[in-house]
């Protein structure tokens, strides 16, 4: 009977700990089944029910033969044991909560040189200002070209809104999810390698060719991509741009280094919709018009022309003019009888600037500006993210607000000056034959203005009555109208476009005149790839230090202690 | 001195007194080596970003090997019988042998910064991310010895310490891994207590609160629960 028993006892014992753990592996499993699968079926049910049942059936025999509460010793190990099971649950408990709160409440620290992880202001503001929630899928096979960048920098946009969901999706193996997207986005072909972009009804792709520039150097372009996508698909509404024509100005189909389609794409990727309008033709300013772009007139505007625009402005009208500072003073565009009415002042003189050390030549006089922090006015959302970018204008007009007057409803900014050592050179005609020189009797000495916006102000209807452009009417009252003036077109051709600061410079004031505030910022830069040049040599020599020349180190100084301990 | 300096001193002293110490930096440097060389030609990009994510498979296997012997040999030999009645407390043989692996594993990753007058030599390194990662490298320690710690505290075999070290650090590598591409709070606590998140954070250069947060407060959790169980010793 004894044996029969110590057999069982022997048995029990052998077995006990493994039936438990598989005890423990049968709830692990279960559970986790109910999570992949995201339900409560029976697949998972059962092997919790069994574990469970075997966990605390076998602890509770084992308990039970082993005496395990019935001496003052054991009952002291089995406390022992409890405490240091419970006291470690508790903290693990502690753990638990603190990993809550912290995914909460963080900070990120981009420590990379660049700020290579860090959004642009500019998406940043849009992220801020978000209200509906957005889903991004990533349906690419992880081994493509860019993916972890793409992935790297969706990540960052999660960080800084709630309102965006990253799902990422391996088309190749995982076929039901990408099914699954295509019958909600009611899409028959969808194509693989793309990022698409979900809010409510509207959704957006975003081809693996759009983040990337596939010609070597390659670039990616992942930031500016995925903020038009964002935007895309959270604006119902496209904001509406007309480039006025018949005079000379610069066209958005014009590829050239003097055309402005490299401005007129930038403007589509702010989910803009660019058109060009002829006034005179149109003999209106179309009612969808959000913002009025004259770029460069070479020609003068007839007063009919001036009329429109006038009267566009007085009805909430937004205009962006760019004037030539190339033109003949005796050539007048007709804008310096039109600007007045909104406090800028514009002069015939072109700006000229004598600060560049040229190698050899020494200090010389240029046509082209250079704008840097100093010369942005302290306080305009159009310059305020602008200050750490450079701009450069050519050969410029000056453009200047005029003092401020009590009985004008428009108040008027000078967004840019001339850096110091320029001046307004009167002498225009004889500008490309000669060397220009300051002349202090007829020259216009510095600070020279580039550029000007005005709004209107908040004042009483009777100071507003006073405008010239409302005076037959007593009810009238401006509007809210926006201006930008600048004195160059040239900082906005595709030739200087690419110049940190001279796209943002006007994107923001696009996006300022048409109120989109929270596009305001600075854009996103190409990001900062670091490339090793190596050569073969230098290859092999890391090579080898690495896997060889390293490692010896250790061993060298072991095998002096191993000597000298052996002595 | 401490009495965490005591046991820190004599715990370094036998590491470096003996060929262990030597023979993991030696392993480390080869294979870390091998992977930045390889990574370095194939990317052409001089960045440690790439063969760092190779380095937390490495110290998976090596942070182990480093605390294997801690507890497990002071259980097996009985050494940790006379220490119990030492004046020291608990929390000072734990913390001080803890320092003393993390010490070494510190040493092991500072040949790495030959690497970065490598990367200085083909190209223009982006020594913010390089800093960034290496405080990375360093909290990761931290958790990887105090799980080794753990693990070798509950036995006597230290084969058996390293083993069950291993496979704890390769649970949680891969748990990490395997949750980043779905959703759900499941998911979403896996990543979090998997490690490849928190460490592909620093990789990049960026240092988030949560991913510091995540290594301090796991590793003070390990730390205690293994004081605990030192503790529990000195009542049976």
């Amino acid at each position: 009977m004894s044996t029969v028993n110590k057999k069982k006892n022997d048995w029990f014992d052998q077995a006990n700990g493994y039936i438990i753990l598989a005890g423990i592996i049968a709830v692990v499993a279960g559970f986790g089944t109910s999570r992949i699968f995201d339900s409560w079926g029976l697949s998972s049910l059962i092997p919790m029910g069994i574990g469970g049942a075997v966990i605390i059936g076998f602890s509770t025999v084992a308990a039970m033969r082993r005496n395990w509460f019935s001496t003052e010793a054991s009952r002291r190990k089995a406390l022992v044991g409890t405490n240091v099971a419970i006291m470690s649950i508790f903290a693990a408990c502690i753990f638990a909560i603190v990993g809550f709160l912290n995914n909460r409440h963080y900070e990120r620290f981009d420590l990379t040189v660049t700020g290579k992880y860090s959004l642009s202001s500019k998406t940043k503001n849009i992220l801020k200002n978000l209200d509906k929630p957005i889903v991004i899928t990533t349906l690419f096979n992880p081994g493509e070209m860019f993916y972890e960048q793409i992935l790297d920098i969706l990540k960052e946009y999660a960080y800084h809104t709630d309102k965006i969901k990253v799902e990422s999706v391996d088309p190749l193996r995982n076929r039901t999810k990408v099914e699954e997207l295509a019958k909600r986005l009611n899409i028959s072909d969808l194509q693989l390698n793309t990022v698409v972009f979900e809010c409510g009804e509207y959704s957006k792709h975003v081809q693996q060719n759009e983040v990337i520039e596939k010609q070597y150097p390659f670039k990616f372009k992942g930031e500016e991509a995925f903020t038009e996508a964002i935007l895309n698909v959270t604006q119902e509404k496209q904001t509406a741009i007309y480039f006025v024509t018949g005079h000379g100005e610069r066209q958005f189909e014009d590829f050239d280094r003097g055309g402005i389609s490299g401005i007129a794409n930038a403007l589509k990727r702010d989910n803009c919709r660019v058109a060009p309008l002829d006034i005179l033709s149109s003999k209106k300013i179309p009612d969808d018009c959000e913002v009025l772009v004259i770029a460069g007139p070479a020609k003068a505007y007839l007063t009919e022309e001036l009329n429109i625009i006038r009267s566009y402005l007085e009805n909430r009208g937004k205009l962006l003019l760019m004037l030539e500072p190339a033109l003949s003073p005796n050539a007048p565009t007709g804008f310096k009888t039109l600007l007045p009415e909104y406090g800028i002042a514009v002069r015939d003189d072109v700006v000229v600037y004598n600060k560049v050390n040229m190698p050899l030549f020494g200090i010389q006089t240029v046509a082209e500006i250079y704008v840097g922090k100093d010369e942005y006015a302290e306080d305009h959302p159009i310059v305020n993210d602008l200050k750490t970018y450079n701009t450069i204008f050519f050969g410029a007009c000056p453009v200047d607000a005029s003092p401020p007057n009590d009985q004008m409803p428009y108040q008027a900014t000078v967004l840019i000056r001339a850096p110091e050592g320029s001046w307004g050179e009167i002498d225009v005609a004889n500008l490309r034959q000669k060397k220009p020189e300051y002349n202090i009797d007829t020259d216009v000495q510095g600070p020279v203005s580039l550029a000007v916006a005005s709004q209107v102000k908040e004042l009483p209807k009777s100071v507003t009555q006073s405008h010239p452009a409302m005076a037959n009417d007593p009810t009238a009252k401006p509007q809210g109208a926006r201006l930008v003036v600048f004195g160059d077109v040239n900082f906005a051709t595709n030739e200087y476009i690419e110049n940190p600061g001279n796209t943002d410079l006007f994107r923001n004031s696009i996006n300022w005149l048409a109120k989109k505030e929270t596009q305001l910022g600075i854009s996103a830069k190409p990001p900062d790839f670091r490339k090793a040049t190596i050569s073969p040599i230098q290859m092999k020599v890391i090579f080898w230090i690495s896997i060889a020349g390293i490692p010896v180190i250790p061993i060298v100084i072991g095998s002096i202690v191993w000597w000298k301990r052996r002595r | 001195m401490t009495s965490v300096g005591t046991i820190f001193q004599r715990e370094v002293n036998a590491y470096f007194l003996s060929p262990i110490a030597y023979v993991v930096i030696a392993v480390f440097t080869v294979f870390s080596g091998y992977f930045f060389s390889i990574m370095l030609g194939i990317t052409q990009e001089s960045t440690l970003r790439y063969s760092l994510a190779y380095t937390q498979f490495i110290l998976s296997i090596l942070a182990p090997v480093i605390t294997m012997r801690l507890m497990a040999e002071e259980n097996k030999t009985g050494t940790i019988e006379p220490l119990m009645t030492a004046p020291v407390t608990d929390f000072e043989v734990v913390f001080g042998k803890f320092l003393a692996a993390w010490a070494l594993y510190n040493v092991m990753i500072a040949p790495t910064a030959f690497y970065i007058i490598f990367l200085a030599w083909v190209g223009s390194p982006d020594y913010g991310a390089i800093i960034a990662s290496y405080i990375g490298l360093i909290l990761m320690g931290g958790l990887f010895t105090s799980i080794g710690l753990l693990v070798s505290a509950v036995t006597k075999n230290q084969i058996v310490a390293a083993v069950i070290g291993i496979v704890a650090l390769l649970i949680l590598l891969v748990i990490g891994l395997a949750s980043t591409e779905h959703e759900g709070w499941f998911y979403n606590a896996l990543k979090y207590i998997g490690t490849y998140d928190h460490w592909d954070t620093f990789t990049k250069g960026i240092i988030d609160t949560r991913d510091v947060i995540y290594y301090v407060s796991f590793t003070a959790l390990l730390i205690f629960i293994v004081v605990r169980i030192v503790e529990s010793r000195r009542w049976r």
